[in-house]
């Protein structure tokens, strides 16, 4: 004898048959590489955009100039993370913009907008828009629109806010 | 890069069961393929980790949770024709109802979907399914009651999740 949720459960088991092939481990191994690459180019791009930056200023600075080097020299050794390229995402907004989830990272916004509903002067449901990171763990949105919400990741296996919005 | 040790025997072990559970989830192959990958490639850095704390799976199946949820807010997200979803033959003595089934989940939320699935395919308890989505227990047993419902309803399911046995 089998009750209706042992029953359902039986079905699933029978309806989602065992694939021939798992996953292949060097598709994954792949994937990791690139990203990881992509990561580092990105902040590499951004060490030499800023070190142009500081060597175009070291030029025009005249007698002033060994007095900026140590600072041009700090800026330019950021960890590859700290900067990133802006991408082009949508985020719900239709409970408040809470929190976006980019490239597969959980981002809280800080603070929270729009106290569960959508931030005066944003879209009713979703805002699309540019999401650049400013340091390891803060980025800024900005929407086509012009409004900004400044996100924070979120922590390993933090719960999505958004996700209880229906 | 280091590839963490025991990954691979892992990815080789499981993930035809992590299949099965992200065909349910998304109800296309190619999608639950993309699925899985996913959440094997976000693993990979934390797999020191989890392995020292004996969870890795419970981590891998809640990182493919939320990747589902997070793409279905996505406008890209397309849902695929049932047509499409099988890639080995029904056969057997239900084949309507495990038909019926697979139709049904479509007519579910994304939610719902993902409490049955994690309910009565993965067998998770309801605090371990609240866990996993991010919400109440009392939310789990909401999107339960309301997914049993219609599930209920289904002409060709209703009659086998009524039988006592099969």
């Amino acid at each position: 004898m089998k009750d209706e949720a042992q029953t359902l459960a039986d079905l699933l088991q029978r309806t989602a048959v065992e694939p021939q092939r798992g996953i292949d481990f060097d598709a994954v191994a792949e994937r990791v590489h690139r990203r990881r690459s992509v990561v580092w180019l990105a902040g590499s791009a951004a060490v030499v955009a800023v070190a142009v930056a500081g060597t175009a200023t070291l030029s025009n600075a005249g007698e002033n100039a060994s007095d900026r080097a140590p600072a041009a020299s700090a800026t330019a050794s950021p960890s590859p993370q700290e900067t990133n390229a802006p991408m082009r995402i949508t985020i719900s907004t239709h409970c408040g913009v809470v929190s976006a989830t980019v490239d597969g990272h959980l981002w809280l916004a800080d603070p929270p907008l729009g106290d569960h509903n959508p931030p005066p002067g944003w879209d009713e449901n979703e805002a699309s828009g540019t999401f650049a990171t400013t340091g390891p763990e803060t980025a800024i949105f900005t929407t086509d629109a012009g409004q900004q919400a400044k996100f924070r990741l979120a922590e390993p296996g933090a719960p999505d806010p958004n996700a209880e919005c229906e | 890069m280091d590839e963490p040790e025991g990954f691979r025997e892992f990815v080789e072990a499981r993930s035809r069961g992590l299949l099965r559970s992200a065909w349910l989830l998304s109800g296309d192959w190619q999608l639950a393929e993309d699925l899985v990958q996913t959440a094997l490639v976000k693993t990979w850095p934390r797999w020191n980790q989890l392995i020292r704390r004996d969870r890795p799976e419970a981590y891998v199946r809640k990182v493919m949770l939320r990747t589902y949820l997070s793409w279905r807010k996505r406008r890209s997200w397309q849902e695929h024709p049932v047509a499409d979803m099988p890639e080995v033959p029904v056969s057997g003595v239900d084949v309507e109802a495990r038909q019926a089934l697979r139709a049904a989940l479509n007519g579910l939320s994304h939610r719902q979907r993902a409490v049955v699935v994690l309910r009565y395919f993965d067998d998770l308890t309801e605090a371990q399914t609240a866990e996993a989505l991010g919400c109440s227990i009392g939310t789990v047993k909401t999107h339960t009651s309301r997914a049993m419902a219609y599930l209920r309803a289904v002409p060709g399911l209703a009659a086998a999740l009524q039988q006592e046995t099969l």
